[in-house]
């Protein structure tokens, strides 16, 4: 079944790496430092996370 | 036999820019990858299946979890909207869709947040890769 995802939860996030729960429903931790927030996702000793960047709202992209 | 993976996509807020309002969710095909290299492999890490790339492209800091030392790595040049260009490091690395291994190469550089899966090194890796933006679904053929 298809789960429908939400960007909701990634509002106060902007600019910043965030580490998600693998069904993406959940912020586990978030830094603007990608290094410190890999370290934070390492001590939550959860292998089902998702490490995501979050852009600016405000723009959109071309890579 | 084929072997077909799906993957929503991955919605993202969209801003006004004269409210600062969220207006609207912005959705793009973004795939949960790991990347190895020898016995190093990272955690899973969102990345944008970019058909506009030539190649991969990921945050240098990946690459130094891997253990990749940059100074002993082809210096490339990487050029996108306008005239600048970034520096990027060449190297050999795995990525894993799954359980499916693509011994591949990949470019890394400081400049680029969003890891990108580009065609040389990713896209050539499929039988196809189909965009279903009416679904919001990506589907990625073996």
């Amino acid at each position: 079944m298809l789960k429908k995802l939400s960007s909701a939860i990634l509002i106060p996030y902007e600019n910043q790496w965030v580490a998600l729960s693998s069904d993406r429903k959940k912020v586990l931790a978030a830094n603007k430092d990608l290094r410190k927030l890999h370290k934070k996702a390492e001590n939550l000793n959860n292998k089902d996370i998702i490490i995501s960047y979050v852009p600016s709202f405000g723009k959109t992209y071309s890579f | 036999m084929a072997k077909v993976l799906g993957y929503s996509y991955v919605p993202f807020p969209l801003q006004d820019i004269l409210t600062g309002k969220i207006l609207e969710e912005f959705f793009r095909p973004m795939i949960p990858i790991k990347l190895s290299h020898g016995s190093k492999i990272t955690s899973p890490l969102d990345a944008l299946i970019d058909s506009g790339s030539d190649r991969n492209l990921f945050p240098a800091f990946w690459g130094e979890l891997l253990g990749l030392d940059f100074k002993k790595m082809p210096v490339v040049y990487m050029a996108g909207i306008g005239k600048s260009e970034v520096i990027a490091y060449r190297g050999k690395i795995d990525i894993w869709v799954g359980d499916k291994k693509l011994e591949t190469e990949a470019d890394f550089c400081c400049e680029q947040p969003v890891p990108i899966l580009g065609r040389k090194g990713f896209f050539n890796f499929f039988k196809s890769i189909t965009f279903k933006d009416s679904e919001r679904f990506v589907y990625l053929e073996f």
